[in-house]
């Protein structure tokens, strides 16, 4: 008769569990009021079974809901776990209920992604409305609520446009002793101008080892670019069509200098490049149909082809002439250089299922398109690049995209615009 | 709060352009069933082409959602870590997201 009880118990509490309504999620975010930089806070909102957030469901009045002593945020590293102050407010409040909690933290505590935060939010302290009336979130109980540092690395590239974003990689495998450094510090609005920002780009890939110089990674290149990007309309466009029609475009001029690590080669390209988002109908109506799901309607928003022209002058600072290196494009004289790529991904299919060839997992399935030429004045050549990839992912609930790809590829490519013919199977980690 | 009407034309009207068919049928009109389509992956696919040539476009959505938002009279919480990190997997969750993350300005 105990055990009954004991198992009725873990199944109620079970049952309690499953059937909450509203799953919590803590993520890192960004505040933005009229007049102040974007500052980091952490958002506590509560999900429904379709992950949409829902709205106006934590009671005001009942428990302390915003007491800071009800919640700490706790930032652990090995060895190490303090409590960082927060104060909280609440956002979408409508009849005596919020939608969200957002926590803003002491201004004196520096965020690193080296930490592990962590939400935790004590007993009694929030109260949802469900099914028209007000319950006690988790049964009453203390919940911890872990937080990504993905988002929070994301938003400080948002945020903090003038500190330094850098990234030093130490690598292995085959050649060994590899490195790779990627610095970049951007400035928005330049001279008061909300039209101009500049970003500067520094950014290698060299290895350690001096027999392997010349073979792996190796490649040094500083960039100084000025950019704008901006909204536009075709001519005669209706006014109650502006924003309706509105294309984007970002148009950039670049300094830059490209070298090798021993600094033997080294070429200075002065240009300019603007790049454009399409809405043209042969993808619209190609991606309106999923063909690996048998013509179904496409329920997602896929984007739009991705056209990037420019112009280039070319000139070589420094080569080492040795006639058994690589074969380049000789860039002694100055090269003036026209360049176009078209990309765009083509959604084939989603949540396909694949048993028929033994493999128990769903994929989506995306064809990937890219065209590039360059025209070389100079030497009077069109250099032209061609690929193809069919790229399966596995669906998967982690925040890790493994990518397939079976690619093929033609033409000549850079730097040494070499013929190349090659079909290629490769793996994509994204997280 | 944004009223949910405001939030989802916010929401069309900031990602047209990068989408491959239209959401909107004049400035102030989203097509209809606009609200179900799928955005979960359109922002780390553009994130990705921006890293590759350099674009700054999910800055750019960002940025005009919460101007649009301000416009409107609303400060709103949202980053860009939410944006890529596809936490709204609908236009409707986006702007809903806009909508619960609005507090009256000062």
């Amino acid at each position: 008769m105990k055990t009954f009880i004991s198992l009725s118990c873990l199944v109620c509490f079970a049952l309690t569990l499953c059937a909450a309504p509203f799953q919590p999620r803590a993520t890192f975010s960004l505040e933005h009021r009229k007049a102040r930089p974007p500052q980091h806070v952490i958002q506590l909102e509560f999900l429904d079974a379709e992950g949409e957030p829902v709205e106006a469901v934590i009671r005001l009045g009942e428990g302390t809901p915003l007491e800071p002593q009800s919640y700490e945020l706790r930032a652990r590293t090995d060895g190490s776990d303090s409590a960082v102050p927060v104060t909280v407010h609440a956002t979408g409040v409508e009849q005596g209920y919020a939608s969200r909690l957002i926590f803003r933290v002491d201004p004196a505590h520096i965020f690193s992604t080296t930490n592990q935060y962590v939400l935790h939010v004590r007993a009694g302290t929030l109260f949802l409305k469900e099914g028209g009336q007000t319950v006690s979130f988790n049964t009453g109980r203390d919940f911890d609520v872990a937080l990504d540092n993905d988002r929070l690395a994301l938003d400080q590239t948002f945020a903090y446009p003038k500190s330094v974003q850098n990234k030093l990689e130490l690598l292995g495998g085959t050649g060994g002793g590899n490195a790779s450094f990627r610095y970049a510090r951007r400035f928005d609005e330049v001279r008061a101008r909300n039209w101009l920002n500049a970003e500067l780009n520094l950014k290698g890939d060299f290895n350690f080892l001096s027999e392997n110089k010349e073979k792996y990674f190796n490649s040094l290149v500083g960039e100084l670019k000025l950019f704008t990007p901006f909204r536009w309309n075709f001519p005669g466009t209706p006014a109650n069509q502006r924003q309706a029609r509105a294309r984007f475009s970002e148009w950039d001029v670049h300094a830059r200098v490209d070298s090798d690590q021993t600094f033997e080669n080294a070429d200075k390209v002065i240009g300019t490049s603007l790049g454009t988002y399409l809405k043209d109908p042969i993808s619209r109506w190609l991606s309106s149909y999923h063909i690996l799901n048998g013509f179904s309607k496409a329920d997602e928003a896929s984007v739009s082809p991705l056209l990037v022209v420019g112009y280039d002058y070319v000139s070589e600072l420094k080569s080492d002439d040795d006639g058994d290196s690589v074969d380049k494009l000789d860039t002694h004289a100055g090269n003036h250089r026209a360049r176009a790529i078209l990309v765009w991904s083509w959604p084939l299919g989603r949540n396909v299922d694949i048993g028929f060839l033994g493999i128990n997992r769903r994929i989506d399935a995306d064809l990937l398109l890219e065209l590039q030429g360059i025209y070389d004045f100079r030497v009077d050549e069109f250099l032209d690049q061609s690929r193809v990839s069919l790229n399966f992912s596995p669906r998967t609930a982690s925040n890790l995209r493994i990518v397939y790809s079976l690619s093929w590829e033609r033409g000549k490519a850079a730097p040494t615009f070499n013929d190349v013919h090659a079909l290629l199977a490769g793996l994509k980690l994204n997280f | 709060m944004l009223k949910y009407e405001t939030a989802l034309l916010i929401v069309c009207r900031t990602i047209n352009p990068f989408v491959t068919f239209d959401l909107l049928i004049d400035d102030k009109t989203p097509k209809p069933d606009v609200e179900k389509i799928k955005i979960g992956d359109l922002f780390f696919n553009l994130s990705e082409q921006d890293k590759r040539f350099g674009h700054h476009v999910v800055d750019d959505i960002l940025r005009n959602l919460v101007d649009a938002c301000l416009d409107e009279g609303f400060n709103v919480v949202l980053g860009k870590g939410n944006l890529v990190k596809g936490d709204y997997p609908t236009i409707r969750a986006l702007a809903k997201a806009l909508r619960t993350g609005s507090t009256p300005a000062e």
